[in-house]
């Protein structure tokens, strides 16, 4: 198992190293899971990603953050926002569930998701970077 | 019992020291109770990391962001907690199944 996780561990760097800047990677692997961190500048944005692969199960958050504050975010923690969403008043019966969810600029806003990967959340960065400098072009 | 091959000349000077399968399974003991402390070590450095910065245990944050105003105080401190819980969580497992092993290593002794 643990060749394939380094393996998948080795994809997501490889996709970060090629998009993001000053980045920093930290890894650990264990004999039932691995931890995979990484964080880098994008434009004036940083990205910080964390992954776990814990018995096959995997864990993930990817941020973009601009100073502190979340610009989007992907992640499948048990949020109560996104168990709200999910399970309305019975969500407190769901609290150490894990749900793939998104979060919005300042986290105003959290929708539910399918569980993404690390390509697919740089693909919406680069989408996200794309229309912002379309809207400042047309201003 | 399983068998280990080791180099024939490492075996001869193991011979003169004494029974060979003693010396070797006492340095791989020693070799693993090293590991299990350097595990327990470093599980233990990453969520003092975490308790400094959210000022709880793993325990108590789990049960803070639980619950609307603590997720709220929680995010006034990082609100990309999800990564952190996701790698405190990692740290607290380990820490867990390190202990474990060292304790079943020094039993068996």
């Amino acid at each position: 198992m643990e060749n394939e996780i380094r393996r998948h561990f080795d994809e997501i760097i490889e996709d970060a190293k090629a998009v993001l800047e000053d980045i920093e990677i930290e890894q650990d692997y264990s004999v039932k899971r691995a931890l995979l961190k990484i964080s880098g500048n994008f434009g004036n944005f940083k990205v910080r990603i964390t992954e776990v692969v814990d018995d096959d199960k995997r864990k993930y958050a990817y941020y973009l953050i601009n100073k502190d504050f979340v610009v989007i975010g992907f992640d499948n923690a048990p949020d109560i926002k996104a168990l709200k969403i999910k399970y309305g008043k019975n969500y407190v019966y769901h609290l150490e569930e894990r749900v793939p969810h998104f979060h919005g600029k300042g986290k105003k806003s959290t929708e539910l998701t399918k569980e993404i990967s690390f390509k697919e959340f740089l693909e919406k960065v680069k989408l996200l970077k794309e229309e912002q400098q379309e809207n400042e072009s047309e201003v | 019992m399983a068998t280990i091959t080791i180099k024939k000349g490492y075996l001869e000077i193991l011979k003169t020291l004494g029974s060979a399968d003693t010396i070797a399974e006492d340095a791989i003991r020693k070799y693993l109770i090293d590991k299990c402390v350097e595990r327990i070590e470093k599980s233990k450095r990453k969520i003092k990391e975490f308790e400094r910065k959210y000022d709880c245990s793993y325990a108590e944050f789990i049960k803070t962001i639980s619950n609307g105003e603590g997720l709220k105080a929680v995010e006034k401190i990082s609100q990309d907690w999800e990564g952190d819980v996701t790698e405190w969580e990692y740290w607290q497992k380990e820490l867990e199944e390190w202990k474990m092993k060292l304790e079943d290593i020094l039993m068996k002794s």
